[in-house]
């Protein structure tokens, strides 16, 4: 569990982040969202002291950062950073052992975590271990460094922006893949991302900060349903009542009676309805098929069932 | 797939060819009667035509090889390059046992014609092996056949009659031990350059004010002719030998190899330094921030991340130091340091060219071993990616 007391962080005479309480609840994704300079990294680099606050008080675990050993304190946390930060001169393979070296595992335990870590990540060992940074693709670099930020088993995971130098249709893919390890694993996650989408779609709990200030802190419905400031109404949109349909997945909704539907169009099982929606309307198709990650039919979904989800306040 | 176009042969390859050509007409080699004459001139196509005309064979070879597309007409032009330099020594071997004869004092001067093929093979080698797309190790590997062909001619003594080898003959034992000093001086002289750039390198990325005084300084350095700088050290090295007698015990005076390894190493320092600095400070800034995000302390970081990351331009540093260092030597000689420089000043007092030719050889010959040899120990050592690779020769000169 992490806490923020009061904290605050000026840079020369900017404040960086004014007054801060926030608690990040165990095994939680909680997604800080925010204008660029809203303070939202500061936030996040002062949970392993990259940053040190200039008030206040940051606890890990019911203890506070400044007591701990700075090196102690950052191998206990998984960190993932915007362009990765992969080392460039190391195997994808040593990337990943980077952590658990220097916790010094013996030989084997490391061969075999970074196997499954890559595993983990959708990425063959055989094939992406011996190869360098520069020889992947943005999105599998990525992979690589979520992988890198898990190899030790850290209960907490730090991410800033870790997604957002990926394109589209690649991010959407990480964010699922990351969102079906997190349900699995169940760190204790702060994200950092300035995308309102991949906030709502990923958080457990949202918060919204605005110029270092913390605006709003709440699980998605809420912050979507009840924004508590006209500031929170514009930054989440006038498109939230879809916004919200983004948190649904396919499978939860559809109808598994398979092959009744005659309609070549079809959408994947863990698309999300908001994806199913828009495909509906490009089709102009009330009800369309749904297909699993083979393409085999696994039943479909109608325009009825995602109004039914989008009256229905939770997942 | 193949299909004819009309540039069938390029321009560069064909330029150098043809000035490879020009050069088999000059005066090649020079009979002399003894060290002091200038000699008459003896043109290959009168001498040895055969040789000539295998010479000029060669050049067309290599125009119409390196012209070709594809990898593998360079590659040979490459070794057509290197043949021309074999093709010089055993016609040099040649032409002494048959100009000069059993003469004690006779001897086959090197001429114009003689340097400009050796010249213009080097440059076509180079140019060649760069559009074959071949690393170092290729310019060691031939670099090292070059050395052993020459050196097993000379060991056989069949260039017992070119000027520079008679003269080498009459000082064998000075040459040995002139030859040791002047390795030692530059490997010493790089060594502490080595320790001190790389330390002040490294240490001008965390210090701002330090940065600037020391490449001020260096560069102020630099810019000082070796020949003054040799100078400047005399008077306060002397002056410290004068006041205290142990310095001198030390061997430490205003002459002799101290003032000459504190003059070199000072020059030694500024490339290593400035690329220690430039290496460091171009290690990417969101590989630290995930470093130390990770948990690495200062010396990990350093061990871990830095110093891999800026050892392969950190280390060019000191190949280009290197390279200098085994020149500035030569100068040295003037301080008494020794080294081959001693043969070129001596040479050029009594203006015996052949002298002079003996102590300027071998330190070109070490100077481009030494850069051969760094280059490929450089390229052997750099993990792949961080491998600069040279460009695949330019355009081709399509019409």
């Amino acid at each position: 569990m992490i806490r923020f007391e009061g904290v605050s962080r000026k840079f020369g005479e900017v404040l960086a982040v004014d007054g801060l309480d926030l608690e990040v609840f165990d095994r939680e994704l909680c997604v800080l969202v925010g204008p660029s300079g809203s303070g939202k990294s500061t936030v996040l680099r002062m949970v392993n002291r990259l940053v040190e606050p200039s008030e206040g008080l940051v606890f890990v675990d019911g203890r506070e950062v400044g007591s701990l050993k700075v090196e102690t304190l950052r191998l206990g946390i998984g960190y993932v950073i915007q362009g990765v930060g992969l080392f460039p001169h190391l195997t994808v393979a040593a990337n990943v052992a980077v952590v658990p070296e220097l916790l010094g595992w013996p030989k084997g335990r490391i061969a075999r975590r970074v196997g499954d870590m890559l595993e983990l990540v959708g990425l063959d060992p055989g094939r992406y271990g011996r190869r360098f940074p520069f020889e992947l693709s943005g999105g599998e670099a990525q992979r690589v460094g979520v992988a890198r930020a898990l190899a030790s088993d850290p209960p907490i995971l730090l991410m800033d922006e870790p997604f957002s130098a990926v394109d589209p249709v690649n991010r959407l893919r990480l964010q699922t893949e990351f969102l079906a390890i997190q349900r699995t694993l169940r760190k204790t996650v702060v994200f950092v991302t300035h995308d309102v989408d991949e906030a709502i779609r990923l958080a457990d709990r949202v918060a919204v900060l605005k110029s270092g200030r913390l605006i709003q802190y709440d699980v998605p419905e809420t912050l979507l349903e009840r924004p508590n400031s006209p500031f929170i109404a514009d930054f989440v949109g006038a498109d939230r009542a879809l916004k919200r349909l983004s948190r649904f997945t396919v499978r939860d909704w559809m109808q598994p009676t398979a092959g009744t539907t005659d309609a070549a169009i079809a959408v994947d099982l863990d698309a999300s309805l908001r994806d199913a929606l828009s495909t509906m309307l490009g089709s102009r198709a009330r009800t369309i098929r749904v297909h699993d990650r083979d393409h085999r039919p696994a039943g479909e979904i109608g325009l009825q069932d995602i109004e039914r989800a989008a009256e229905c306040g939770t997942r | 797939m193949s299909k004819p176009c009309g540039g069938r042969f390029r321009v560069a390859p064909t330029c150098i060819a043809a000035a490879g050509v020009c050069a088999v007409a000059m005066p090649f080699f020079s009979l002399r009667p003894n060290r002091i004459v200038s000699g008459s001139p003896v043109f290959l196509a009168v001498a040895a035509p055969v040789a000539a005309a295998f010479l000029a064979l060669l050049w067309v070879g290599f125009a119409v090889a390196a012209s070709r597309p594809g990898r593998r007409g360079p590659i040979v032009a490459c070794l057509l390059s290197l043949s021309v330099v074999a093709a010089v020594v055993v016609t040099a071997g040649g032409l002494g046992d048959r100009l000069v004869g059993s003469s004690a004092i006779a001897r086959l001067g090197l001429g114009s014609g003689f340097w400009l093929t050796g010249t213009i093979a080097y440059v076509a080698y180079v140019v060649a092996a760069r559009e074959a797309g071949l690393g170092p190790l290729f310019g060691a590997a031939g670099a090292a056949a070059l050395v052993v062909l020459a050196v097993g001619f000379f060991a056989f003594g069949r260039l017992d009659r070119l000027s520079v080898v008679r003269e080498w003959s009459v000082q064998r034992s000075v040459f040995a031990a002139e030859a040791g000093r002047h390795a030692s001086l530059a490997g010493w002289a790089v060594l502490s350059g080595g320790v001190l750039g790389g330390a002040i390198g490294a240490a001008s990325t965390r210090l701002k004010a330090l940065r600037s005084t020391a490449f001020f300084l260096l560069n102020v350095v630099q810019t000082i002719p070796s020949l003054a700088l040799f100078g400047f050290m005399i008077l306060p090295l002397a002056a410290l030998a004068e006041r205290f007698p142990v310095v001198r015990e030390w061997g430490i005076g205003g002459i002799g190899p101290a003032p000459a390894l504190i003059a070199l190493t000072l020059y030694a320092m500024l490339p290593i330094a400035r690329n220690t600095c430039t290496a460091l400070e171009g290690v990417p800034r969101a590989v630290l921030d995930a470093g130390r995000g990770m948990g690495m302390g200062k010396a990990e970081l350093f061990l871990r991340v830095e110093l891999p990351l800026a050892a392969p331009v950190a280390f060019a540093g000191v190949r280009i130091a290197v390279v200098q260092t085994v020149g500035n030597v030569a100068v040295a000689a003037l301080i008494g340091a020794g080294g081959f420089g001693v043969f070129i000043f001596q040479g050029l007092g009594q203006f015996a060219m052949d002298m002079v030719l003996l102590g300027t050889l071998p330190v070109i010959a070490m100077a481009l071993a030494a850069d051969a040899l760094l280059g490929a120990l450089i390229f052997v050592s750099t993990p792949k990616p961080l491998r600069v690779v040279e460009s695949r020769g330019g355009s081709r000169d399509q019409v």
